[in-house]
């Protein structure tokens, strides 16, 4: 992988990129990371990958999924030292004053009768048993009656400071950089999924370069997810320029029957929507599962109405379920924002 | 109502006041014992020593009284702030706020949460990130002096400074408290406290112009007599090892007013510092004002006069703490015992007709209150000149409360009502109630 491919944060040479799709189907139509112990990087996509293949693969990766041709799944979140990058870290708490991992944990006693408040080992007097009260001498009987547990403490060796709630360092073990926690680099690491684009990609042994193929789907008259975002951008801006109704409908199908495919079905629905919506009606995909029709100039009651007649008739179908919502676009929030809470609703159902 | 204002304002006639001077005269050559105990002794215990006060102010130098000069506050030594609270949600910023900008650097700060209701140890933890505080939530509720002792285990510093939790620090305030501990015989300093929300009512005015004389005036006086009787709760600093070697604060009320006599006993010089200004809050309504200080009073009861009642054997403890000891005997309970006793005699025999003699005694009172604010504000720059218009009224307030809280005394010496809700009931069923 390392050898074929040259650096180019911007494009990917068209080879790699039907390579990488043909193994992302090879792994079950989902490439996910492996943890790697050894590696500094923490996980690999591939046997014998070194820190910088993952960083490339992830680059080109993230290319794909901008092309629509892979689609990114959160997989895991890794720590990282700030300064090395490795994942190599020794978390521990240690002293809030003199960041010292020497601590140790005692529980403090409370005797009610002088109110003495020490470590365990203070009230450790002569008597053959139970314990006695350093400052009054009374002896510690019953728990909860004469004396209790006000809570633990943590005491640091070197400076002998006391504290509840120690913080947490990390030491790094490949550069011995120590940094506090809430300063360690935090990163998500992501599976990669064949998109719609890619199985079609790969159906037809290309990259999909025509112009028309890379604004609607092949073999389904929708919109791609990029050309779709890009229109509904615009349609939100002209809606709050000139305050005019905005409104879609978003669609969650799923097949019961998940053997089967579902390209058939989704063509059947694609083709109810195109006969019962506008002409100037947007279709277009949203993610896998998912689609997207932009009403222009219709107000929150009519898309409605819409609503209503689509659904009714998606009851009738077998074999599958559409959820379906309408989303209102607001002047004053981000439409990625109100999609992504309808989506959130949707997938609660 | 005509002859009401004709009685009070009868300090108008000239004649009477003639009247006055020489009755006063003849009774000064008398062997007169309600003259000389019920007027002249009080007179001179209130007083002639703000006159006094007025007097080492002008006679101390200027060079003595800088903190500057300060060897402690030259090695700056490690300064252990201790809060303990319980649902001081509201105040808690503010305080640690306030004592992280007191412009001393070498401190740490100590919060023990003693099982709030609220969010108050939510937002004391939060200041933990500045790497100078540290908090401790209780499991269960504690009090105020057991939180004191979680707090002075996890003190590391030389000295432990106590605040309440609602208090604020005044910039410098550090500073002036450690200038004072140059001299190795004071084990603790207490700070100079000042009405936050003197503003606020009537109520919080009148205890702006009792501070100025019974907290700043008083103490100072005190102080240079060697006779401090406490070291406030509120805002006051301790050797960490004097405190250690009294394994803390002892349960129950009055905490303050136990260890300020314990550490006497041990024979530490107690001083105050009128330099070390802390900020904080006063009761805005008389009930308030009425509970806070019937609280106080049954402590004084409780502490000094039951449980530290050995204070008056001079052979034990020396003269001075003898004579601490005396001064709350004779003019906290006898002497207001005496003047209900007086006023119900007075009354009984026919006081009703000779008016002129209480309104006259009322406006001297009045007076020489007003001569002592005068003499604080010159020494102190306080109370502020704003509520001086206040002054005719100081006398009845000082009286009315004196009254309520005999009864609080009276109360708290036969034994009634003890429990306080400030104690938790676990801790309550294990003390010894003195």
């Amino acid at each position: 992988m390392s050898t074929e491919v040259e650096v180019n944060p911007k494009r990917i040479p068209r080879a790699v990129a039907f390579n990488m799709l043909q193994k992302v189907a090879a792994g079950g139509a989902m490439l996910s990371p492996q943890w790697e112990p050894a590696s500094s990087h923490g996980y690999v996509f591939e046997q014998g990958q070194d820190v910088d293949d993952v960083k490339l693969f992830e680059r080109y990766a993230q290319i794909l999924v901008r092309h629509d041709y892979l689609e990114q799944r959160f997989f895991d979140r890794i720590t990282r030292c700030p300064a090395c990058a490795s994942q190599h870290l020794n978390l521990r708490e240690v002293c809030p004053q003199c960041s010292s991992a020497q601590l140790s944990s005692e529980a403090l006693l409370h005797h009610f009768r002088c109110g003495y408040v020490g470590p365990s080992h203070h009230f450790s007097g002569k008597a053959k048993d139970g314990r006695v009260c350093p400052k009054c001498a009374g002896r510690l009987e019953n728990l909860g009656v004469d004396h209790d547990i006000p809570g633990q403490s943590l005491k640091c060796g070197p400076c002998q400071a006391s504290f509840q709630q120690p913080p947490v360092s990390g030491i790094c073990l490949s550069c011995g950089l120590e940094t506090p926690s809430d300063r360690l680099v935090s990163e998500d690491i992501y599976s990669f999924c064949l998109a719609p684009l890619g199985r079609e990609a790969l159906r037809q042994g290309r990259l999909i370069s025509q112009r028309k193929e890379r604004v609607v789907e092949e073999g389904l008259p929708v919109l791609r997810s990029e050309v779709l975002q890009n229109f509904l951008f615009e349609e939100h801006k002209r809606a709050t320029r000139y305050g005019t109704p905005f409104t879609a409908l978003i669609f969650d199908i799923r097949y019961l029957d998940e053997a089967k495919l579902n390209l058939e079905r989704e063509r059947e629905i694609v083709g109810t929507l195109r006969a019962m919506l506008r002409n100037v009606d947007l279709l277009g995909r949203h993610r896998s599962g998912m689609l997207i029709a932009s009403l222009p100039m219709t107000p929150r009651e009519m898309a409605n109405e819409v609503l209503q007649r689509l659904v009714a008739h998606f009851e009738q179908l077998t074999g599958v379920q559409v959820n379906a919502q309408v989303l209102l676009f607001d002047a004053q929030v981000p439409f990625e924002q109100t999609i992504q809470a309808a989506v959130l609703k949707l997938r609660s159902f | 109502m005509t002859e009401f204002a004709q009685y009070w304002f009868v300090p108008l006639n000239p004649w009477t006041w003639l009247e006055l001077i020489h009755g006063v005269g003849l009774m000064l050559g008398s062997a007169q014992l309600y003259f000389w105990g019920l007027v002249f002794l009080p007179f001179a215990r209130f007083h002639f020593p703000a006159l006094l006060a007025l007097a080492i102010r002008f006679f101390t130098p200027r060079n003595a009284r800088s903190k500057n000069a300060s060897t402690v506050c030259a090695r700056m030594p490690l300064v252990s702030v201790l809060i303990a609270g319980r649902n001081e949600r509201d105040t808690i910023h503010t305080t640690i706020t306030s004592t992280l900008a007191c412009g001393y650097e070498h401190l740490e700060i100590i919060v023990v949460d003693d099982c709030s209701d609220d969010d108050t140890l939510a937002r004391a933890r939060w200041f933990e990130r500045t790497g100078r505080v540290r908090v401790f939530g209780s499991n269960d509720r504690n009090g105020k002096p057991s939180s004191l002792n979680i707090a002075i285990g996890m003190a590391r510093g030389e000295y432990c400074f106590i605040l309440d939790a609602d208090s604020e620090v005044q910039y410098g305030a550090v500073h002036a408290m450690l200038a004072c501990f140059d001299d190795q015989r004071v084990g603790a300093v207490t700070a100079n406290v000042r009405v936050r929300n003197a503003d606020n009512s009537i109520v919080t005015r009148l205890q702006e112009l009792e501070y100025a004389l019974n907290v700043t005036l008083a103490r100072y006086l005190r102080s240079h007599a060697n006779m401090l009787g406490i070291v406030a709760g509120a805002a006051g600093m301790f050797r960490t090892q004097a405190l250690r070697d009294l394994r803390g604060f002892d349960t129950g009320l009055g905490d303050d007013t136990d260890m300020t006599i314990k550490l006497r006993k041990q024979g530490w010089g107690l001083v105050f510092s009128s330099e070390a200004v802390v900020w904080t809050n006063v009761p805005e309504r008389w009930r308030a004002l009425y509970r806070q200080r019937t609280r106080w009073e049954r402590n004084m009861v409780k502490i000094r006069l039951r449980k530290h009642g050995d204070l008056l054997l001079p052979t034990r403890y020396g003269w001075t703490n003898a004579l601490v000891a005396l001064d709350i005997y004779v003019f906290r309970v006898a002497l207001p015992l005496a003047y209900v006793l007086a006023f119900l005699r007075y009354f009984g025999t026919g006081a009703f007709y000779a008016p002129a003699l209480i309104t006259q005694t009322y406006w001297l009172a009045a007076f020489f209150l007003g001569l002592k604010l005068l003499i604080s504000h010159e020494i102190f720059a306080l109370p502020r000149y704003a509520n001086f218009w206040l002054i005719p009224v100081m006398p009845m307030y000082r009286l009315s409360l004196r009254l309520v809280l005999l009864v609080a005394v009276l109360r708290e010496g036969a034994r009634i009502g003890l429990k306080h809700g400030y104690v938790p009931d676990k801790i309550w069923f294990q003390i010894r109630h003195w």
